[in-house]
Parts: structure tokens; sequence; C-alpha cells
């Protein structure tokens, strides 16, 4: 069935990247989107986007882990290396009466998996509603590995957030 | 009929539900849920879909790869990894085998799927026991799950010649 395909060989490519303590993270550097990548992102704009601000058209090598992690030089694709990194590098979670601030992560968590599907970078804080102190975290975020980079509302995002807790992760010391 | 049920894993629709998400054991789940899986899957167990459509299928998907240029079935064939994740087949076997020993960063995500639920299923396996009972004609030899739902249980006749794995 993909024998001719196994005769190609890799193609695959990876960078030497390590935690704080020197474990490995499994990477990959990916391929720049085809015309289905980029017609998927394009109707994801027109459904949830209204509000989210381009900063870049869709580009390949690095997903959201690969974004917030590995200044967009690979994709990490493994939520259990999400969690390597996590503990090596010294994250905690943001705890109650805390608030979120620039260059913290914001984590997308799937609720009956327990599992982060998305990560993104804090990158400035809006004011919120008139006359409330609260402020609204905007993110960085790169949807996939062959999405665009939006500027968009932590709340303003294409999960459900029914189904998706949203968590804060800081390397901040407490 | 077969032709529209595996056409419509590529769909529009199923790209715009996995835009979002890069983890393959991420998309492997939102895949599962997807009416158009959930079609094929039934189509397999009631036979109006076979193993042999399936391949002729891959076999014509697979003209469309490039080298150094990101496979536009990849997300079909993802698709059609996790229709028939479950099914024990020689098909099956095969597919999945080749697919995830594939190192091309063109169809990644397939890939990635592939390597996962090859992982699960050798994890199924070694959970599977086997019951043989000896002097018992071939014809009543059967198979059922274990109470748990993992797994399965198989009884074989001491004159079976050929055993085959069920459908699961």
């Amino acid at each position: 069935m993909f024998e001719a395909l196994k005769l190609l060989g890799s193609s695959e490519k990876s960078i030497a990247l390590q935690t704080r303590v020197g474990r490995d993270i499994a990477n990959l550097i990916e391929l720049e989107p085809g015309y289905q990548q980029v017609k998927a992102y394009e109707r994801l704009l027109e459904r949830h986007g209204a509000k989210w601000r381009i900063r870049k058209p869709p580009t390949g090598i690095y997903n959201c882990a690969g974004h917030v992690w590995a200044s967009r030089r690979t994709s990490i694709l493994d939520p259990r290396e999400w969690q390597k990194i996590i503990a090596d590098d010294g994250y905690r979670p943001l705890g109650d009466g805390e608030s979120p601030m620039p260059d913290d992560i914001v984590a997308y968590v799937d609720r009956k998996s327990a599992e982060i599907i998305h990560l993104a970078r804090i990158i400035f804080l809006a004011d919120g509603l008139a006359g409330s102190k609260l402020k609204i975290p905007w993110a960085a975020s790169k949807w996939n590995s062959t999405a665009g980079e939006t500027c968009h509302s932590i709340f303003d995002a294409p999960y459900d957030l029914g189904d998706h807790d949203i968590r804060y992760l800081t390397d901040r010391p407490l | 009929m077969s032709k529209e049920l595996l056409s419509r894993l590529g769909s529009d629709d199923v790209h715009d539900s996995i835009v979002c998400y890069s983890s393959p054991a991420a998309i492997r789940r939102l895949l599962s849920r997807r009416r158009e899986v959930i079609d094929l899957r039934a189509a397999l167990q009631n036979g109006s879909l076979t193993d042999d459509e399936l391949r002729r299928h891959v076999v014509e998907l697979m003209h469309g790869f490039r080298p150094g240029q990101r496979f536009d079935g990849d997300v079909e064939l993802a698709a059609l990894a996790v229709a028939i994740e479950r099914r024990s087949t020689d098909f099956a076997e095969e597919f999945f085998h080749d697919l995830a020993s594939l190192k091309l960063r063109e169809l990644s995500m397939s890939i990635g799927i592939a390597r996962l639920i090859l992982h699960a299923r050798q994890d199924l396996a070694k959970n599977e026991s086997r019951v043989i009972k000896l002097g018992e004609p071939a014809h009543q030899s059967k198979s059922f799950s274990q109470p748990n739902g993992r797994g399965r249980v198989y009884a074989m006749a001491r004159n079976a010649k050929k055993f085959k794995w069920g459908a699961m």
C-alpha cells in the first residue's frame, strides 16, 4: 500500500531541543501548508475571527507549543512533551487571586481528557467592561502547525468553553 | 455509496473540525466522533464496504502524493485510520504498520495518528487472553469480550487448522 513511499526514506526534520534539566523534547519541523490547510484556515477566520487581529499568514514549521517554547523553530506535537517542559522548566499554574501578566501562557484544557489542547502566549491585558477593574488577557495564537498567527481575547477562541477550561501557566515565582 | 462514504472523510467539514488542533491524540479523539467516521465504521461492520475497497481507495489516494509538499489527503488518511482503529483484519494490520513506519513530514498527521493507534493496539493485544478448549469441533469455536470490555477471549478448537481473528 505504501511501498513507494517507503523507498523515499525519511523527510522528517527536527532540531536538538531539551528542557532546562536536559530531557530531550521530540519535535518536527513541519512543511508549509498546502491548499487544503490554507482553505481550512481561511474558513476558521470567517467563522471565528471577526474580532481577531491577524499577525501572520498561514505558515508551516511550528505549532502552538513550538511558538510558545521553541521560538517558532519547530513543532512540538505530543502533549506528553508539553508536560515535560512544564515540569522541568519551572512553570506553575496561577493561583486564585493571581492575575495573568504578559508573557504568561494560557492553556486550553479539554475537560474530559484533562489534556491541554492549545497553548498561547499572553501579549497584553485589555481594558474590561466600562467601570470594571478586571482586565481581559489577549494572546498570540498559532492554531496548528499550518495555521497563521492571530491575536485574540483569550475568551474568543474556537473551542467550546463548555467543554474546555482556560488555565494560566507562569514561570514567575510565588 | 462506498465511494461516497470514503470521499466524505476528506470533506471541508472534517478539515474544519480539526483545524485548531495539532496533537495526534486530540485529533484522533475528534475524528472518532465525526459522523463520517462513524458511518464508515458501520459500513465496514455490516459488510457494505470491504477491505479490498479500502485498499483500492488508499492506493488511489496516494497517487496525489508529491515529495516535499504537504499531502492534501493527509486528513482523509488520518480519518480512515481512526475509522478502522479497532478492526482486526490483515488489511488493518498492514495499514497501521506500514503507515506508522513512514518518516515523511508530507503526511505527518496521519503518520502520528497511525503510531498512536498502533501503540494502543499493541497494548490491547498484550491484554488479550486466549482460551483453548481441547477436543471441541471447530464450528463451536467462538470469541467473546472480557467483562471489562478490553480485549477479547477466543475459544479455539484443537482441530482448527486456520485461526482468524474476528473483526472487532
